[in-house]
Formats: C-alpha cells, structure tokens, sequence
C-alpha cells in the first residue's frame, strides 16, 4: 500500500468500502467546493452532487483502484460536471461516466499574480447573480472552453443568443471591475476544443 | 474674510492656514472634536489615495504610529485579460473559499447508500 497525500492510501486494496469511504474523507470537501462554483448551484444541490460522484466511483471502483489521489478528485469533478450539465441539455445525454485524467492539476493562471484575490471574489459575486442561461453560457464556454456552436446545441439556443450572453457577462464583469483589471477589446469568438475533444474536462 | 449680513465673519475653508480648521469654533467636547478631526484626516487621504489603505497605512494617518509604513511592493504591470480568463480566476478563487459541509453528515449519507447497496446485491444473490 502507498502512502499519498496527507496520508491517503493510493492503492484500493483491502476493503473495498474503507477504502472508499477515505477517499471521501480525502476528497469529498474539494468536489463539494466544485460543484458549489457550478452555474446556480446551492448548497443542497453540491451535497447531492458530492453523493452522486461518490456513488459512481463505488460502481467504477475497479476502474479506479491505481489512479492517484488527484486522478480520482479530478475524475470525481468530471462525474460532477458532466452529471450537471447533462441536467442542462436541451436534446438527448451525455456520456456521464467519465474518463480517468492524466493532468489532474492544470497549471494557475498568471492572472493570480496581478490581479487581487478581493477583486477576484467580487468577479464572482457578479457571476453568482447573473440569470441562470448566462452562468450557463458562461460555464461552459469559458471554464470548459466548449465552442460556441456546441453551447448553443447542448442549451438549445442559437450561437447569436450565446455570443449576445458572454457580452453582457463581459460588460458586466467590465463594469464591475474595469477600474482593477484590464480587459481584452476584443475577445475571440471561438476556440478551445476541436468537435471531437471529449466535453465536460474538469478544470 | 468677508462678513455676512448679521456681520459675524465668515472664513472659506481654504483660507484657514493649517488643518485642524475648526479650532476656533465655539465647540467645548474636545475628545468629540478630536475625534472628527481623525476622521476627516480619514476621509482626506482615502479621497488622495487610489488603493485601499493597508492596516499600517491606516494606523499612520491616525496617528496610532509615527513612521509611514513603507510603500506595498507595486503590482505587476497588467496585461489585458480575456473575460474567460477573469472567470476562470474568479471561479478558482471561489474554490479556496472554506466550505460550507459537514464531513461526518456526508460519510453518514454515503455510508447509508452503500449499506442499502450491500442489502441489495445479497437480496438479488437470495434470489
């Protein structure tokens, strides 16, 4: 058995139910605050959100018994992610049982460097209290860079109301504050994953 | 200084020599007075300043300690961000924000699940 992160076993050997049961003492608070950043999340829908990923890795748990600790927090929020927006789609479902990751940790944005964390948390207050569709829009465009095409077929808009909603999410985050951080003039319309990328990559 | 029609005289702020202004006014509540004196000190140099006071910034124009404390190392020139990248950050700060859930219920929860889990499979094993 290795000893991982703040003592956590990587390997599930031994009973399966322990050792489920420390990976959520490990890894539940980090895949709560997840899911709580997802588009009008409350505190109750996390919670449930939190069990459902528990429960899928307890189905998936030979699948996920060599992955390291931060694997299987990432594949955790992947389950998360991909169960909520699938919550979302206009037309048919998503594939909810998601694959192990490489990267479990993506590198932080050297925005953190320049900008106040203060300013920051207002960011997101703003973001918090924006309709439903444009926290939507805005999740899936710019935290899991889908195209715009692929937002607007998912939320069964069109790609103008897409575009009409990431601009007045922007001129609302400019709003608030442009006087601290500098904005881009232009923001680029499309990017990110090609079609055939996986969706739903945890970030 | 001018004088007014009941001909007391009147004086513009500007034309006092030294801040505090008002030591002349007829005012017997010294500490009250000394108490608006730090506060508009206060709200002078927040309109002078572009950034929020540090705590040590804050305790020098009160007084509290006699040397200012030296300049906050100057933030890094700023490129310009994308919206996306302002979310993101956003968001990520947001995740370091403690949270909001009780452990011990969510191991109690889950431990239900499972339990009801194992239940089943035996049930369907019976069967």
């Amino acid at each position: 058995m290795t000893a991982g992160t703040d003592g956590y076993e990587e390997t599930l050997d031994g009973d399966d139910e322990q050792q489920i049961i420390q990976l959520y003492h490990h890894a539940s608070q980090e895949v709560f605050k997840y899911a709580f950043t997802l588009p009008n999340m409350n505190h109750y829908q996390a919670q449930d959100l939190v069990q459902t990923a528990f429960e899928e890795a307890w189905r998936q748990r030979d699948r996920l018994r060599k992955s390291s600790l931060g694997q299987k927090k990432a594949w955790l929020k992947t389950v998360v992610v991909r169960r909520e927006i699938d919550r979302w789609r206009a037309t048919g479902t998503c594939d909810l049982v998601a694959e192990i990751p490489e990267q479990p940790s993506p590198a932080r944005d050297p925005i953190h460097e320049v900008v106040h964390r203060e300013v920051l948390r207002r960011c997101w207050e703003e973001m918090r209290v924006m309709p439903e569709v444009r926290q939507r829009v805005a999740f899936l465009r710019w935290a899991l860079e889908w195209k715009t095409a692929e937002v607007a077929d998912h939320l069964g808009i069109t790609a103008a109301t897409v575009r009409w909603h990431l601009k007045q999410a922007r001129d609302r985050l400019v709003e608030a504050v442009g006087a601290e951080v500098s904005f881009l003039e232009e923001e680029a319309d499309d990017g990110g994953f090609g079609p055939d990328a996986p969706r739903g990559r945890a970030t | 200084m001018n004088q007014n029609a009941t001909g007391h005289a009147e004086q513009k702020l500007s034309e006092f020599p030294s801040w505090p202004p008002f030591r002349n006014v007829n005012v017997q509540d010294l500490v009250a007075l000394e108490e608006i004196e730090l506060y508009a000190n206060v709200i002078i140099a927040a309109r002078e300043s572009r950034e929020p006071f540090t705590r040590g910034e804050l305790d020098y124009i009160l007084g509290v300690i006699s040397e200012r404390p030296p300049t906050p190392k100057p933030r890094l020139k700023q490129e310009p961000f994308s919206a996306a990248q302002v979310y993101r950050a956003a968001r990520d700060e947001s995740e370091r924000q403690p949270p909001d859930f009780d452990i011990q219920e969510g191991v109690a929860r889950f431990s239900s699940w499972l339990s009801q889990q194992d239940t089943n499979s035996r049930t369907e094993s019976a069967d």
